[in-house]
């Protein structure tokens, strides 16, 4: 039995995090909420992982950055418990570009907001740079799948240097840092406009640009482009993965799409429905791309325990 | 009106077109948006905003002066624009509208700016403990429904017969409205834009000034909005239940002894002098406004 | 309340003109009469309690209406909302002055006005520039009663005016028993109460004026002239108040503390009507040496050179002044 259930922090602000259709009071969730409390230590993570798959417990060693065991997660509603991660446990290395995907409701979100410091677990750990007491802070900096993200009083230039200015960094060190990042990002023509004068695609390239500015030792994003046209999307992809090769930031990938984890990660965790734990988890790096022959065999995997672990597979992209 | 009653028209055809089958086009000329305005030169929206308010303005005066001719009030109660416009400016010339909206500001904008710092605090108050939250909570409950001229005989006995009576009286008519609109505007900000400050490590007091302020702006300019009317309307009721005689009175107490000695022009001056500030300051407000949360796409204009 | 009910009956069985009754019961129309909440309108809240206009005028629709402020009562009877205004002397030379129109119809009583001070001041030179002065309007009686002060005692009607604060009794009472105000010019009751409250008097109206009328009902011409009979009726409650008041102030304090709802006591209403400051009389006094000394400073343009041109048939032969 649960006994500590998830204390949003302070702040509240996973408790307004109404994105998508499972917002809090979703009658579904409500109905579900103490079956699920009872099955708090139901199905255990599989331990007996395809060949491809890297091995999720492996002791922590330097090159380790982020660790997860056994992280369980809920969250208290009026009245009812919902159990959105059951068990949660792996890995990520420094410089490691590391895709979370699962179906819709699966707790991806939750556990990116555990990571950032937003909310605390009920059970586990969540280790990062060898601190377990998280609290949210630019060293993981968040990239939101929302548009708003963005501070609408300021410049594009200003979103970008003011969270330096706030970090201790010179007024025109932060500027020309910013100027650095917005130049990268390609928004150096964009840079005194202000956030509503841009188009989404924009938008999130400006949330990317401010959170690399801070140089964080990983970088969090929670599908920095579902809600962008298919065009932008790929777009913004191959553009993340340059910069992400440029500089090596560890990046923690939120994701619905299966071919936007192949595209983007090193590896491939793999949520079940809630309460979750990992499916699997994938190695891509030695894929040699889309003309890969293994290349399909590895998304009809990711495709198999999506579908295994979800008859709905509306919110899975293939 | 004849322009939208060709599109719907054309829309019909078009319609009658599609269902007959075979002149069908599977290509059809997007149809041509016409704003209203967009196609007589000299149509109203087109004009600059001051004209257009001038228009409005004389046609109210038109109808005031044919309220005279037609009804023909009585002088004693009853003034008509020439007669007011005269007594206004006589009244400014001869310095006495103009020391009696001196007086009035003076009360107004120092107990305002006591009321918005005040509603400010509270609301800070109530974002940063339950206590404050629970204590601002009850306060605005209790006072904020009150009319504000009802403390004024406490504010004298606490404060004397005096100006410091009345800016405490105006402070307590704003600080409350103040602080419902603010802590709105503070518990509506977007939680993902409150999540990402949180994220680059924004606390306490530059979480406040940087974010819940700015981000709260629409909120906190309609409260300035509502406390400068329930401002003057606090202020000139004050003056109307005491003034002082010897030319030191503000515009409440100029109108009411206008009043008293029958001179109908000279409140119908003050009056008018009232409706003047008020229009100067509501556009600084939308200047400010257009400046602000309208450039930042906050808010429409 | 039964109390109140055997002092109406005793005043009607005592003081009643019996003659008004038969000739009226058969009026009809209309009657708006305003008063203010003061002890000076006291005959005519005697009428309004006791009900005696619509026991003399069955078919008369009768509305009492009690307003605040001195200008309301102006505004409605130009407007010819309010058929019988009441108020003091200064408001009706002022209206008359500019035009109104309206007539004295009765007095309801002479009251000697006085300025209650503070100690600290002995004399009009030893008021000092942060000395407030309370007077109920600008342009009321006390005020021309302090512009006559100032002009006698320090040679210019205008030397007191940046000390005049404009308070109602009640206000102006609780500023000067708490010494937010140094001085009060306003009316019986509250000026004997704030000699109790330590104040003095620094003068009185009777000294600088003579006897002179507090309150007077006012009509216009048009509607009295079209209303005879029922302004006859009126005028003889008034006149039945008025004995009342005089011959048994013990029953009209009685009728004047009911009226008030008990917030005036019976006992508090007895020492204001048989105060020494006033004199309960239909007969207006003081009309013309006030609209003199108003038309010398200037405060209006022309003033009545005699009784006759500001009253109406009512008052002929009551040798007003
Ligand atoms: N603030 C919240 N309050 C209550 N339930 C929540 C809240 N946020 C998410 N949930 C629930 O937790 C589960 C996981 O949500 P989430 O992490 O957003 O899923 P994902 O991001 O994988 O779509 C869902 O069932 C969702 O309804
Ligand atoms: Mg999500």
């Amino acid at each position: 039995m649960a006994s500590r259930v998830a204390r949003i922090k302070k702040g509240g602000a996973p408790v307004g995090d109404t994105t998508g259709a499972d917002a809090p009071g979703d009658p579904s969730i409500e109905g579900t909420g103490p079956d699920l409390l009872l099955s708090a230590n139901g199905p255990q993570p599989q331990r007996d992982l395809p060949a491809r798959a890297a091995s999720n417990s492996l002791p922590d060693s330097d090159s380790t950055l982020l660790s997860l065991e056994h992280v369980r997660i809920s969250y208290r509603l009026r009245r009812s418990v919902v159990e959105a991660v059951g068990d949660a446990t792996f890995q990520m290395d420094r410089h490691e570009r590391l895709m979370l995907i699962g179906p819709s409701g699966c707790g991806k979100s939750t556990l990116l907001k555990a990571v950032a410091g937003f909310i605390e677990p009920e059970g586990g750990t969540i280790r990062f740079d060898g601190r377990s007491d998280l609290t949210p802070g630019p060293d993981r900096a968040v990239v939101f799948q929302e548009f708003d993200q963005l501070f609408p009083w300021r410049t594009v230039i200003e979103n970008v240097a003011y969270p330096l200015r706030v970090t201790g960094h010179e007024r025109a060190e932060a500027r020309q840092r910013a100027e650095f990042f917005l130049e990268m990002t390609g928004l150096a023509a964009a840079a005194d406009r202000h956030p509503h004068e841009l188009s989404g695609g924009m938008k999130q390239r400006v949330a990317i640009a401010r959170a690399l500015a801070l140089e964080p030792a990983m970088l969090l994003m929670d599908e920095p482009f579902g809600s962008l046209d298919a065009i932008t999307r790929v777009r913004l992809q191959g553009e993340l993965k340059r910069i992400a090769d440029r500089t090596r930031v560890a990046i923690f990938f939120v994701t619905h799409s299966i071919l936007e984890a192949l595209t983007l990660g090193d590896r491939i965790v793999v949520l079940g429905s809630p309460p979750s734990h990992v499916r699997t988890v994938v190695d891509v790096r030695e894929l040699g791309g889309p003309t890969d022959p293994r290349y399909i065999e590895v998304q009809q995997h990711l495709h198999e325990q999506l579908g295994a672990t979800d008859k709905d597979l509306s919110g899975v992209e293939l | 009106m004849s322009n939208s009653d060709a599109t719907l028209a054309n829309d019909k055809v078009s319609g009658a077109d599609e269902t007959g089958g075979d002149r069908r086009l599977w290509w059809r000329p997007p149809p041509t948006v016409r704003t209203p305005g967009s196609h007589h030169p000299l149509s109203w929206s087109k004009l600059p905003t001051l004209v257009r308010r001038l228009i409005v303005f004389a046609v109210l005066v038109a109808f005031w002066q044919m309220y005279m001719s037609v009804k023909h009030p009585n002088p004693l109660l009853f003034s008509g624009p020439a007669a007011a416009a005269t007594a206004f400016v006589d009244g400014w010339r001869n310095g006495q509208i103009a020391s009696a909206t001196a007086t009035t500001l003076e009360v107004l904008l120092i107990g305002m700016a006591i009321g918005l710092a005040l509603g400010l605090v509270f609301t800070i108050l109530a974002t940063v403990s339950t206590v404050g939250k629970d204590f601002v909570m009850l306060m605005t409950a209790m006072l904020n429904p009150l009319p504000s001229i009802a403390i004024l005989p406490l504010a004298i006995i606490w404060f004397g017969l005096n100006n410091n009576a009345m800016i405490f009286v105006i402070a307590n008519a704003v600080a409350w409205p103040m602080a419902i609109n603010m802590s709105t505007g503070f518990t509506t900000v977007n939680p993902t834009l409150l999540m990402a400050a949180r994220n680059l490590g924004l606390r306490r007091w530059r979480m406040i000034k940087d974010v819940l302020l700015p981000a709260g702006l629409p909120f906190i300019m309609s409260g300035v909005k509502v406390s400068w009317a329930f401002g003057w309307r606090t202020v000139i009721a004050a003056e109307l239940i005491f003034g002082t005689a010897g030319g030191s009175g503000g515009l409440g107490y100029y109108i009411n002894t206008s009043q008293y000695f029958l001179k109908v022009p000279d409140v119908f001056a003050g009056l008018i002098t009232i409706a003047i500030i008020g229009i100067a300051v509501e556009m600084l407000l939308n200047l400010f406004e257009r400046r602000t949360v309208v450039r930042w796409g906050m808010q429409r204009a | 309340m039964s109390l109140s009910l055997i002092a109406a009956a005793c005043g009607s069985s005592s003081a009643a003109p019996s003659s008004a009754k038969s000739t009226t019961s058969g009026l009809h129309g209309s009657l708006v009469i305003a008063t203010q909440p003061d002890l000076g309108y006291s005959a005519l809240n005697i009428i309004d309690q006791e009900g005696w206009l619509t026991k003399a005028m069955p078919g008369v629709k009768v509305t009492w209406d009690t307003v605040n402020s001195g200008s309301t009562v102006e505004t409605g009877m130009i407007s010819g909302n309010i058929d019988v205004g009441a108020g003091g002397v200064a408001p009706f030379l002022l209206g008359s002055a500019k035009g109104v129109g309206w007539k004295l119809f009765s007095s309801l009583g002479d009251e000697n006005l006085e300025l209650v001070v503070k100690p600290q001041i002995t004399s009009f030179k030893s008021i000092t520039s942060s000395d407030r002065i309370a007077v109920v309007a600008p342009t009321s009686i006390q005020a021309i009663i302090m512009k006559k002060a100032a002009q006698k005692y320090l040679s210019n009607p205008n030397a007191l005016d940046a000390n005049l604060t404009i308070l109602s009794h009640p206000v102006a009472y609780q500023a000067f028993k708490s010494g937010t105000i140094q001085g009060a010019l306003d009316a019986p009751p509250f000026q004997q109460e704030e000699v109790a409250a330590g104040g003095h008097v620094l003068v009185d109206s009777y000294s600088l004026f003579g006897p002179s009328t507090f309150n007077a009902a006012w009509v216009m011409p048009s509607y009295y002239n079209s209303h005879t009979q029922i302004m006859k009726v009126l005028f003889a409650q008034i006149q039945r108040a008025m004995a009342l008041l005089n011959d048994h102030p013990d029953q009209a304090a009685s009728i004047i503390s009911a009226y008030n709802q008990g917030s005036l006591s019976v006992s508090a209403a007895t020492a204001a009507i048989t105060s020494s400051t006033v004199r309960w009389t239909v007969t207006p006094q003081g009309y013309l040496v006030y609209g003199s000394f108003m038309k010398s400073i200037g405060l209006i343009s022309t003033s009545p050179t005699s009784v006759r041109q500001i009253e109406l048939p009512t008052l002929y032969g009551t040798n007003g002044n």
